[in-house]
């Protein structure tokens, strides 16, 4: 009887926990809609954005002392992407955003999985524990279109946005500004050893698709003549939602397609894609130039490979290039741009964007704010560049005296031509090609098969 | 004779000592529950979610093609997975319980897997199955048992079954830590009966030790499957659900739609159906192992 009693207790709890909960909900709307027009953005003169960003020493915009110290802020939470050890320019940043306004940064590093599982609860109970918000292109437009980032349309005009790198107009969405860049990496950078090139007779790296094969293949190589292969020619990555999305993406660039916006709509597979899987399944099962296992390997597996110093070629992002240099391949590693599909091909390029987003539910906005121009500015984007290597949008950061001294400078400037795509839904059509880019790399699906079965599950997520 | 306004008393000072520990229980445990339900019934696709009723719940049961493939991947790494770590957590808590010497260090030993965080066994777990660098295609290599490297993480078939042993490793202290607490609390007094009697070691274990050690071996199990379930790390470091979707779990299928796609809801429902499984699973064990009335 009592069991009974008690098991009817727990029930009418859970649901009057339902029916609170629902109530906190609609509530909760109109709050979130509140927190949104409380904020006035004339209380500082943030106009012309385009003069302060470009300049070397930032200067902080008109009004914005005082509409701190009348928000009351002394300090500001930023979400970081992986612990700040790693992040020496996002301190530095940091201490600069300080130093001008004298409110504190509080930074939390936080590993890229537990990022979305840590913020969406707060997002969900509108808790101002967070303020800035790192941004890519999984969880932004997700993050959008669900309100939980303050719109910053005052903070850019066309001026400004023009001296970013192009890419950067893909985060305007629905016409509207919700953030500012961080920084915008190259992920395709062709990384090799001369050594193992000049022991097989070559005097460069691969210009083309063509010669990367040949290349790979002669520089596969059995040492010793036991079966086992001990020198890899090539690696790639054929593992994790986002790099192998974009891994394919990358290389159809190179076919002159974005398989991200083939007429403003997501198409993987159209011929040049279709022949993208086909080349990497073949250099996985016809040349067997990569390892078999590169179905999991995930980004940071690469540049351990490539250190471990028995792989001759691989393509990365540039962060690799830093490790290169600490590590024991410092004197006999160089670096390139990746091969073009054909002699005279587009040399298109990802840039992987990360970018920081103010909550709506943040009682620091101006803070906040200040916070992200600072970032976005000359000094903040060649911290990013100078100090950790990361390529930025702000295109003039490149010409500063502490960014030529950058190893691969000069490759970059080779690229004229980048591109960021966002959309809604991002993450999971990503992963669908995955799935089923693997199933060619296994054999189990032939590359058009297997790219026609991606297209129809992402023609369902994103309802076409 | 005690009066009954002494009784009632009493219960409403017992009520009241328990009161802390109930409000903190709710708060724990009801309302999360309750949320949960909730969030279940919703829609989180526009700004402001919307009321669907079991139309999540009906999705994933009738139209979901992925929830039943992945149910199964699910159900395999459990199985694969205990079985092995029961096998093995047998075996050294029946070892343990007859050594005499080194009791202490042979048990922290045997404890010291346990100690690795699950995030840290599974990175290490990776460089021991990477198929040109890993340490175990190279002793067996060495040994002769393999002629080729072979990839133990992108294999056709076979690589939901390497995650589930990796799964194993980690639980099989936690299964023999409570195996060999049941196989101390048999009376060695009938083992030394059993002997008089002629019975071999065999014989002993099949009468004696296992009707006796069922109410662990039910405890252990239970607990670690429902652990297993709804695992996530060594997947999602090893494997990420791949290749294709071989590896691909009803936990990483609600990390994805709660976390990736922002399906708050759908992934509520699906975390609520997972509880009822959790449920079933414990039922099928408890109906196979629990010891009956006569032994």
């Amino acid at each position: 009887m009592a069991k009974r009693v008690l098991l009817v207790v727990l029930i009418c709890l859970m649901g009057i926990t339902m029916v609170y909960a629902g109530g906190q909900k609609e509530g909760g709307a109109e709050d979130s809609g509140a927190a949104v027009a409380a904020y006035d953005a004339s209380a500082v003169k943030w106009s012309p954005n385009q003069e302060r960003v470009v300049r070397k020493d930032y200067k902080l915009p008109e009004g914005a002392l005082e509409a701190i110290k009348a928000e009351g802020s002394k300090e500001i939470v930023v979400y970081n992407w992986g612990d700040l050890s790693w992040d020496p320019a996002t301190l530095l940043n940091g201490s600069m955003f300080t130093r001008l306004t004298e409110v504190g940064v509080q930074f939390v590093g936080t590993p890229d999985e537990q990022m979305t599982p840590k913020l969406q609860p707060l997002f969900m109970a509108k808790s101002d524990a967070v303020d800035i918000v790192p941004l890519d292109e999984t969880n932004y437009a997700n993050y959008v279109s669900r309100g939980w980032l303050m719109e910053v349309d005052f903070m850019w005009d066309e001026a400004t946005m023009s001296e970013y790198h192009s890419g950067l107009h893909s985060t305007v969405l629905d016409g509207h500004y919700y953030s500012v860049p961080q920084v915008g990496r190259i992920i395709d950078v062709l990384y090799y050893r001369p050594s193992m090139l000049k022991a097989a007779g070559y005097d460069g790296p691969p210009e083309t698709w063509e010669e990367l094969i040949e290349m790979a293949q002669a520089l596969t190589i059995d040492k010793n003549n036991d079966g086992q292969i001990d020198q890899w020619g090539f690696v790639f990555k054929g593992g994790g939602v986002l790099d192998g999305a974009q891994l394919i993406k990358a290389k159809s660039l190179l076919l002159g397609v974005n398989p991200d916006d083939v007429d403003g709509k997501v198409k993987f597979n159209t011929p040049e894609t279709i022949r993208v899987v086909q080349l990497l399944s073949d250099l996985r099962n016809k040349y067997k130039v990569v390892p078999p296992g590169v179905t999991a390997y995930q980004h940071g597996d690469i540049a351990d490979f490539f250190l471990s110093g028995n792989v001759a070629i691989v393509v990365d992002p540039t962060y690799l290039y830093a490790r290169c240099m600490e590590s024991s391949l410092a004197d006999d590693f160089d670096v390139a741009l990746q091969p073009v599909a054909y002699k005279g091909g587009p040399r298109t390029q990802i840039q992987h964007w990360n970018g920081w987003g103010l909550s709506n539910f943040s009682k620091n906005k101006t803070a906040g704010l200040i916070y992200m121009d600072v970032y976005r500015s000359y000094r903040g984007q060649v911290n990013e560049f100078a100090i950790e290597n990361n390529e930025v949008f702000l295109k003039k950061a490149y010409e500063d005296p502490q960014s030529k001294l950058v190893g691969y400078n000069d490759v970059l400037a080779q690229i004229n031509d980048t591109v960021v795509d966002i959309y809604e839904g991002q993450g999971e059509v990503y992963k669908a090609v995955i799935a089923e880019f693997q199933k060619a790399l296994m054999g189990q699906k032939t590359a058009e098969q297997a790219m026609n079965d991606a297209q129809g599950r992402i023609d369902k997520i994103l309802g076409y | 004779m005690i009066r009954s306004d002494k009784i009632v008393k009493d219960s409403l000072f017992g009520f009241l000592l328990i009161l802390p520990s109930l409000l903190l229980l709710m708060l724990l445990v009801v309302f999360p529950v309750g949320y949960v339900l909730y969030l279940s019934t919703l829609n989180f696709d526009t700004l402001i979610p919307n009321f669907v009723g079991l139309r999540n719940y009906t999705e994933l049961l009738f139209n979901d093609q992925f929830f039943w493939i992945f149910l199964g991947h699910s159900m395999e790494y459990v199985f694969f997975a205990i079985c092995s770590a029961f096998v093995v957590a047998l075996l050294v808590a029946l070892s343990l319980n007859t050594i005499n010497k080194f009791q202490g260090t042979l048990r922290t030993f045997a404890l010291w897997c346990w100690a690795v965080p699950p995030v840290i066994a599974s990175l290490m777990w990776k460089w021991i199955l990477n198929d040109t660098n890993g340490v175990l295609n190279d002793m067996l290599l060495k040994a002769g048992i393999i002629h080729q490297q072979v990839a133990w993480l992108a294999l056709s078939k076979g690589t939901m079954f390497i995650l589930s042993q990796v799964h194993a490793w980690t639980i099989i202290p936690f299964i023999m830590v409570i195996l060999l607490a049941g196989l101390q609390s048999i009376p060695l007094e009938l083992y030394e009966v059993a002997s008089i009697d002629g019975a071999n070691g065999l014989q002993k274990f099949r009468l004696i030790t296992y009707p006796l050690l069922r109410t662990a071996v039910l405890t252990s199990v239970m607990l670690a499957s429902i652990f297993a379930f709804r695992h996530i790390d060594i997947v999602f470091t090893l494997t990420k659900g791949g290749p294709g979707e071989a590896t691909e779990m009803l936990v990483t299928y609600l990390y994805d739609n709660a976390f990736a796609y922002m399906k708050i809801g759908y992934a509520a429902a699906l975390s609520v159906i997972m509880v009822f499984i959790s449920m079933l699973i414990v039922l099928v064990l408890v109906k196979l192992i629990r010891p009956n009335e006569s032994q």
